[in-house]
């Protein structure tokens, strides 16, 4: 039993669900932790640097509309830093117009995907993700 | 012959003695010449004078006259020809016999040729021939000297004739001016005698027609009046008619008999002019003009009335004048204001209604410059539609706000042409549209508000429908967790009902998008990514995807489309989204055994596509609402998805935001047809368009946008070993290489794009600055080597580059391309070497 939670702690990739909805992140925790990854959350851009800086996470999933900070703001802070701009983001939002789609491929961000989404997709996306950044890294 | 001589020689006997002046040196000769004369058998006596030397013989003929010269041409001062010339330098009229050596018979033609008369060989025969020949020498000599002197004499007469033909001439001449004078003097004479003739004649005539006249007396006059075509009434100073004429007869309808003695009944009063009724030809009533005089009626003081039929001039005069009258009364009462004005912006008339803006008549006004008084410009405006007017010779119009009248006015000029065709002046129309313009001004203001509440309602939707997305992607989540079983094992019953609620919340997320969808399309923010794309492809792929559910639904899918590519620039997601609509409808709407095509045709630089079926149909009433939003008929659908009631009018909003048309064609129970439209572009077109969104693109999001340039160098000489064919599906390949691998990361979308021309493939890469280009092009030059090297034509195939990026390298479209243009072998990094 202890083996086997220390090997899910070291070989699971870590995700940062970012969303200042909770029902969002239960949501999106149950999966990802069923699928066999590691996660840890936050609710806005200030609590995403934070966690970003403290857990080093391999993957932020990152909401974009939320108080205090916004995604977009983050996912600025997050790459001009050099302890977390190697981190993958994807930006998981309910905008879908060109202009916000444009400013997080600036930003950075390697995927942009909008609310309602199709579980499997994300699952898959985040699996490209990973496996790019580990052949990148 | 002989006879001739014979009385030539006669004549010569007049002349007793002939003088010769024989010049000869040799002693011998002299003396036979001498002997021959001497005994010269003819009556005449020849004097021979001899001298042996030409220089003796000038003496000689310079001192005493002779009548010949023999002379030999061997002298000792002087030989040959010679001889001759100076002899006959002496005196050119002497006749000169050469008497030459036998043997120089030319000397002698060549003495004649140089002035001797003849020449004579010394020999036997010199004895006949001397005596004749001198006697023909002096002969001939005689005949030319006789024609000499007649010549001079001919010549003389002829002067002479020639002065006294002048003289005549001067003669006649002053004989003819002497004449001319002559005849004035007598026509003035003639003129001065008929005046006074005429003069006497009318001094007779004169007092011929006194006496006649006064003969003739009021028989004449008696005539002139009975013929006059004005009618004559005499009246007497009681008012009683005296005397009436046949015209006035005829005037007044009645005879002589009854108007004499009778009263006039008109106001006679001398030097006035009144109209009198009268009876008409026709026997209608009439007008006639009356002049008045005073006259003498057998002794006693009378009125002369003269009476004249002025009906049908007082008609026409009263025509025009009623036509005047109109004109002007109708010109005052348009209340539209009027004028006219001609070439030179010279106000020529105007009606009430402008004369009344301006408080004054309208005489006022006539005569004025246009410009000075309508706008107090010194100058015509610019934009006068008068102006325009005289130039075009078409009406033209103008509105403006008059600051001094506080108003609008609409102004409308048509120009008046003369038979020439030429602008002679035109016709000024001005409206007050105060009213008009306030109100349009209020529309304008109303619509603006609209739009303002529109575009609240755009961004309600907006909001509203993003807002929605984060509960509904919740929801999803929450279901699939639970038919996933995560949280822990589910029953069957629960499944279905989870089902049940997930297809509704996957409905639900249909509609959210279909009307964020429908928003942006009506707020016009739907953000189209245009690219080439071979429409038969979409339609193959959209087709294949579909023919699971129709094989599902019983239904017969296909697609007819045209074997070539047909390459449009349109947005591939946004357009598959309408072909989905339409074909996903027409399955919904088409009962088991039915079928559905997909058509697609080319037509006058468009592309028609169709998506037409064997189904329900439409009401012939529904076919106009079928685009409006959410409409749904009465049409029973089959089972499947469920609509969001936005499908169709989604559908039109892409299209023609992609300038294209849409519309339905069916029939109640033989189903129906949806076609829309898409414009067609050249190559090159498109590509502009290309260049263009991308860097209006870049321009937006203030971001950097470049473009790179594959081209096959030498590609004329390649053409040579290679097919057209293969070339183009080369340049296809390229094409795919560079799809695939323009950039590392999964974020390569909105704006990428590759197109490829006849010669070359083009990259534009959005949101990509220098340096990420150059970076782009180093991995498509070794993706590209990779592929001619497989291709066994990296020996064939040598490939240039060009690269420029926006906005560090052009500004505009056009110019980057240029720059993109330029090509050169690709560009390596120092990091690669």
């Amino acid at each position: 039993m202890l083996s086997k939670i220390f090997e899910k702690k070291t070989n699971a990739a870590k995700i940062l669900v970012v969303d200042d909805e909770p029902g969002m992140v239960m949501v999106l925790s149950k999966f990802l932790k069923h699928n066999g990854y590691e996660v840890v959350t936050a609710s806005d851009g200030l609590e995403c640097i934070a966690k970003a800086e403290d857990e080093l996470p391999d993957l932020i999933l990152l909401d974009n509309i939320m108080p205090n900070m916004d995604g977009q703001t983050a996912l600025g802070k997050l790459q001009a830093s050099e302890k977390t701009g190697h981190i993958s983001v994807i930006m998981v939002t309910a905008l879908s117009d060109a202009k916000n789609i444009a400013g997080a491929q600036k930003g950075g961000a390697v995927e942009y995907i909008v609310k309602p989404f199709d579980y499997a997709v994300l699952l898959e996306k985040i699996g490209l993700a990973l496996k790019s950044k580990r052949k990148g890294a | 012959m002989e006879m001739e001589t014979r009385e030539k020689t006669q004549i010569l006997m007049d002349k007793d003695l002939i003088k010769v002046l024989l010049v000869e040196d040799d002693a011998v000769d002299s003396r036979l010449v001498k002997r021959v004369l001497a005994k010269c058998s003819q009556p005449v006596e020849f004097a021979v004078e001899l001298v042996g030397s030409l220089s003796a013989a000038v003496k000689c003929l310079g001192s005493s006259e002779y009548d010949i010269v023999l002379l030999d041409l061997r002298l000792p001062d002087s030989a040959g020809i010679e001889t001759v010339r100076n002899i006959s330098g002496v005196n050119p009229r002497l006749p000169i016999v050469v008497l030459t050596g036998l043997d120089d018979e030319e000397t002698g033609l060549l003495a004649i040729k140089n002035g001797a008369t003849d020449y004579l060989v010394k020999s036997q025969s010199l004895e006949n021939l001397l005596v004749r020949t001198i006697l023909y020498a002096l002969e001939r000599e005689r005949e030319k000297k006789l024609i000499l002197d007649t010549n001079r004499r001919l010549q003389e007469t002829s002067q002479k004739l020639f002065m006294a033909k002048k003289k005549l001439e001067e003669k006649a001449k002053a004989l003819q001016e002497a004449h001319a004078k002559l005849e004035l003097r007598v026509e003035e004479r003639t003129a001065e005698l008929s005046k006074a003739n005429e003069l006497l004649k009318k001094e007779i005539a004169k007092r011929k027609q006194t006496e006649e006249a006064q003969q003739a007396g009021e028989a004449n006059l008696r005539k002139v009046i009975l013929t006059s075509p004005e009618g004559i009434v005499i009246v007497n100073r009681d008012g009683i008619v005296q005397f009436v004429n046949p015209a006035a007869e005829s005037l007044f309808g009645r005879k002589a008999e009854e108007l004499l003695g009778e009263l006039f009944g008109f106001p006679v009063m001398r030097g006035e002019v009144i109209e009198v009724d009268i009876v008409n030809h026709g026997g209608g009533p009439g007008i006639a003009e009356m002049r008045v005089v005073e006259t003498e009626w057998n002794g006693q003081s009378a009125y002369l009335a003269l009476l004249q039929d002025i009906t049908e001039r007082k008609c026409a005069k009263e025509q025009i004048e009623h036509a005047a009258k109109e004109w002007r009364t109708t010109f005052d009462s348009i209340t539209d204001m009027i004028s006219i004005h001609d070439r030179n912006f010279k106000i020529t008339r105007v009606n009430k209604a402008l004369a009344n803006a301006f408080k004054t008549e309208p005489k006022e006004l006539i005569g004025k410059i246009c410009y000075e008084l309508y706008h107090g410009a010194k100058q015509p405006c610019q934009n006068c539609p008068h102006i325009q007017s005289l130039k075009t010779k078409e009406p033209s119009t103008l509105e403006l706000f008059e600051p001094r009248l506080g108003i609008h006015l609409g102004i409308s000029t048509s120009p008046v042409l003369d038979e020439n065709g030429e602008v002679t002046s035109s016709v000024h129309i001005t409206k007050d549209i105060t009213e008009r313009k306030l109100a349009e001004e209020k529309l304008k203001k109303a619509n603006e508000k609209l739009k303002e509440y529109n575009q609240l309602k755009d961004e309600f939707v907006s909001t509203a429908s993003h807002e929605l997305r984060t509960p509904l992607s919740i929801i999803m989540g929450a279901i699939r967790l639970v038919l996933d079983e995560i949280p822990g094992k589910i029953v069957e019953e629960q499944r279905d009902v989870l089902a049940t609620a997930m297809e509704s919340v996957e409905r639900l997320g249909r509609i959210v998008d279909s009307l964020l969808s429908i928003s942006k399309i009506e707020s016009g923010k739907l953000d189209l990514q245009k690219t080439v794309v071979n429409i038969c492809e979409l339609i193959e792929d959209t087709v294949s995807n579909y023919k699971p559910l129709a094989q599902e639904k019983g239904i017969r899918l296909d697609y007819e489309i045209p074997q070539r590519s047909v390459d449009i620039c349109l947005d591939p997601d946004k357009t598959k989204e309408v072909l989905i609509n339409l074909i996903s409808n027409s399955l919904k709407f088409t009962p088991e055994g039915g079928w559905v095509k997909v058509i697609c045709a080319e037509q006058d630089g468009e592309v028609l596509v169709s998506v037409q079926d064997s189904g329900l149909g439409i009401a012939k009433e529904d076919i106009p609402k079928l685009f409006d939003k959410f409409t749904q008929f009465g049409r029973k659908a089959g089972p499947g998805e469920k609509g969001t009631g936005l499908g169709l009018a989604i559908s039109e909003g892409i299209v023609k935001q992609q300038k294209g048309k849409i519309w339905a064609e069916s029939e109640p129970g033989k189903g129906s047809k949806f076609t829309f439209t898409l414009p067609k572009h050249s190559t090159e077109e498109l590509f502009k368009q290309y260049v263009k969104n991308a860097i209006e693109e870049a321009l937006k999001n203030d971001t950097k946008m470049s473009l790179i340039t594959v081209s096959i160098a030498d590609l004329d000489k390649l053409k040579q070993k290679l097919s057209n064919e293969k070339i183009h599906s080369i340049l296809k390949d390229m094409k795919a290489l560079l799809e695939n691998n323009l950039r590392r990361a999964s974020l390569q979308r909105a704006g990428d794009t590759v197109f490829q021309n006849f010669d070359e493939v083009f990259a534009i890469l959005a949101n990509c600055d220098k340096e990420n280009a150059l970076n782009v092009e180093q991995r498509l030059s070794q993706v590209l080597d990779d592929y001619l090297a497989h291709q066994n034509l990296a020996d064939k195939i040598k490939l240039l580059f060009g690269c420029a990026t926006y906005p560090d390298d052009a500004s505009t479209d056009e110019e980057l391309i240029k720059k993109a243009k330029e090509l050169r072998p690709a560009f390596l990094m120092l990091s690669s070497v």
